[in-house]
């Protein structure tokens, strides 16, 4: 019953979503930008991943959880970013607060995409409370310094083009 | 002995606004969207067994589920900032539900966090229910915009207008969402 009622629960508020235009795309740039905070997280392959590990590649992290709508939907989008960029220096975690891998795994299976970015269990949302999140989803992305140089408040569509422009730029030059 | 400030903020009541409203058919859930002077807002109906439902498998108490199940009126809100280039700001504070009897401010995420201190609820819990609520504030830049639960201390079914309010720096702008309608306990019939 209780599966059910949850069940109900999303396709109504996700069937909502698209009620409202469309949502410009974009990405606000973060003042002085801040070095971001380290952490190292498990993937749901149990594989380790710090972050301070990956200066010199640009890195968008994005806080989520199973039951958030909008971090749902933008899911897709963010594997199809991962695909566009799949060959530069870029690496997406997508940093689940609070859950386990009971919960997070038929979610992943029930997508429709095969999801090939790491999943991070954040299961007591210690980086997340040690990161400027008001809200999920929200997402950083990090320059090749380590520095959280754009945030986004709020789900996006990963792919499109203004914001995988406003990504790239932040690239290292071929052969540097 | 100095002199006492007097600060009078004037508030623009947004001029172009567009409300409209739908029901999802199949679950019943009534929508209703309004978009004023660059930014939106929409409230979505939750029925009290699909708050009941969420928070149980957050990891609350039935008691506690109960508690957010019927004493409050609860929506799903969006709020964003679709056009204003510089910016705006919002406290949940700010807000007030307009009924027949007068003005009620929203439950805020505060006021449940004092209740579940008291009842002993754990962490783990207690910050799922912080992010699963709307945020109490928040600046959006523009494209920003979340998605949370929304409490009106009101009966359920309860119908009123909700006056919201932003800042674009110094000024404040607000607008009202009229007809809104709270669900109610009868909603809903199990399969």
């Amino acid at each position: 019953m209780i599966r059910w009622r949850k069940l109900m629960l999303f396709a109504a508020l996700s069937a909502a979503v698209p009620a409202l235009a469309a949502p410009p795309q974009t990405l606000t740039p973060v003042a002085e930008r801040p070095l971001a905070p380290d952490y190292t997280l498990t993937d749901l392959d149990g594989r380790k991943h710090r972050l301070s590990e990956l200066r010199g590649k640009v890195v968008l992290v994005n806080f989520w959880a199973t039951w958030c709508p909008p971090c749902r939907r933008e899911l897709p989008s963010m594997q199809r970013l991962a695909e566009a960029l799949g060959r530069e220096a870029f690496v997406m975690h997508a940093v689940d607060s609070g859950e386990d891998e009971e919960t997070i795994l038929p979610f992943v299976f029930s997508t429709g995409v095969e999801l090939r970015f790491p999943i991070l269990l954040d299961r007591n949302s210690e980086v997340l409370k040690a990161w400027p999140v008001v809200a999920l989803p929200t997402s950083f992305v990090i320059d090749p310094q380590g520095r959280i140089a754009y945030r986004a408040v709020g789900g996006r569509e990963w792919d499109d083009p203004a914001l995988v422009r406003q990504i790239r730029s932040l690239l290292p030059a071929a052969g540097q | 002995m100095t002199g006492v400030g007097l600060v009078v903020v004037v508030a623009a009541c947004a001029t172009n606004v567009r409300q409209n409203q739908g029901i999802d058919p199949d679950s019943g859930i009534v929508t209703w969207e309004v978009q004023a002077d660059g930014v939106a807002l929409r409230l979505s109906q939750i029925l009290p067994d699909q708050v009941r439902a969420f928070y149980l498998g957050r990891g609350f108490e039935p008691d506690a589920a109960e508690l957010l199940a019927t004493r409050a009126c609860v929506f799903q809100t969006v709020f964003r900032n679709d056009a204003v280039a510089q910016g705006i700001r919002f406290h949940l504070g700010e807000w007030r539900a307009l009924t027949a009897e007068g003005e009620v401010p929203l439950r805020l995420e505060q006021d449940w966090q004092r209740e579940w201190a008291a009842r002993g609820v754990p962490s783990g819990p207690r910050t799922a229910f912080r992010f699963a609520l709307y945020p109490t504030e928040h600046r959006y830049q523009i494209g920003d915009w979340n998605m949370g639960m929304t409490f009106y201390p009101l009966p359920l079914g309860s119908e009123f207008d909700l006056r919201f309010v932003w800042w674009r720096d110094a000024q404040r702008y607000e607008s009202v969402l009229r007809g809104v309608r709270c669900a109610t306990d009868s909603a809903v019939e199990e399969p």
